[in-house]
């Protein structure tokens, strides 16, 4: 080692002797990157707790099926209020309506030898 | 913006694309600069642990600058060199010590290029330039190190020392003369002997 030609050969072995950083140390960095960048592309947004009147709104619509569901039972509701407010003899001409397609039931003497238990001998 | 355009770009303009939002900038820069800031600070410091937290730190510095930073300036390699000896000079000074190596310290030498034995022999010689390196002063081993290890022309030293180029080639050719008369002493301990034994035979 008295001569500049070890010296340099050591110092070129060095030099073509890559350091390579581990998966652990890039991961750092990255997440330093990630959590400093300027102008990041939006992430999805996050869901946050709701409070108040509307949280208890839109909580009893999803528990009760969601507002497809809500609406149908709003229709009924509806029509329940209708059926015990309406003038009778509206629904009596609406069930008259629906007799009228009704076919014509036959009347039968479904117990015929009865009739000897009125009679007197 | 896809892989193959970020990979012609140059570092200051990924750096620009970063601070624009880009997020494959960041990947690609550390890709390209991390090896560079840990191999230099582990040869300062022969500490791998710190070594790499001195990277990350320079990285992180790196990320907050990006938004200021002014191209045409300086190059952001020979801006990271600067940080990175600043910090090791730190580091060294907190230690207020010599640092210690170990072979886990040495950067791995590259296989395949020899027998077992060869390979350890190496790996042995890099330990003890290591080591060397250590028993420098900071500003010697700091100048060796850029211009013999990563390769830097004097200018670009200069500017990372902030010094002249004649003060660098000055600090050069004394760490490299320490280097060699530290190295000189260990001569049979690395195998040099085996080395001429083997020149003989072939001879």
């Amino acid at each position: 080692m008295n001569d500049d030609m070890d010296l340099d050969d050591w110092l070129a072995k060095a030099a073509a002797t890559p350091v390579v950083p581990s998966a652990v140390l890039t991961a750092r960095i990255l997440a330093d990157a990630d959590a400093l960048q300027p102008n990041r592309p939006a992430q999805v947004a996050q869901v946050r707790p709701r409070r108040g009147v509307m949280a208890w709104l839109v909580d009893l619509v999803e528990g009760l099926g969601g507002g497809r569901a809500v609406a149908g039972l709003s229709l009924a509701g509806v029509a329940g209020v209708f059926l015990g407010v309406a003038d009778p003899s509206a629904l009596n001409s609406l069930a008259g309506l629906i007799a009228a397609d009704l076919t014509v039931v036959e009347q039968m003497d479904l117990l015929p030898a009865t009739d000897i238990l009125w009679t007197e001998n | 913006m896809p892989r193959d355009t970020l990979d012609v770009l140059s570092d200051e303009t990924l750096l620009v694309l970063y601070a624009n939002g880009d997020p494959a900038a960041a990947r690609l820069l550390t890709a390209r600069l991390a090896p560079r800031v840990l191999g230099y600070a582990t040869r300062l410091l022969a500490d791998r642990a710190e070594a790499e937290d001195i990277t990350q730190e320079a990285m992180l510095r790196l990320w907050k600058i990006a938004p200021q930073w002014r191209n045409g300036e300086a190059q952001i390699s020979t801006w990271l060199y600067r940080v990175v000896t600043n910090l090791c000079t730190d580091s060294r000074r907190a230690r207020g010590k010599r640092p210690v190596v170990s072979l886990d310290d040495a950067p791995e030498v590259a296989g395949g290029t020899g027998s077992a034995v060869s390979s350890l022999m190496q790996a042995d010689r890099m330990t003890a330039l290591h080591a060397a390196l250590g028993q420098l002063p900071d500003r010697q081993r700091q100048a060796v190190v850029l211009r013999h290890i990563e390769g830097l022309a004097n200018p670009e030293i200069a500017q990372i020392m902030d010094l002249g180029i004649e003060a660098v080639e000055s600090l050069t050719a004394r760490g490299k003369r320490a280097l060699a008369a530290i190295l000189a002493g260990r001569k049979a301990d690395l195998g040099y002997d085996d080395d001429a034994d083997e020149s003989e035979a072939v001879g």
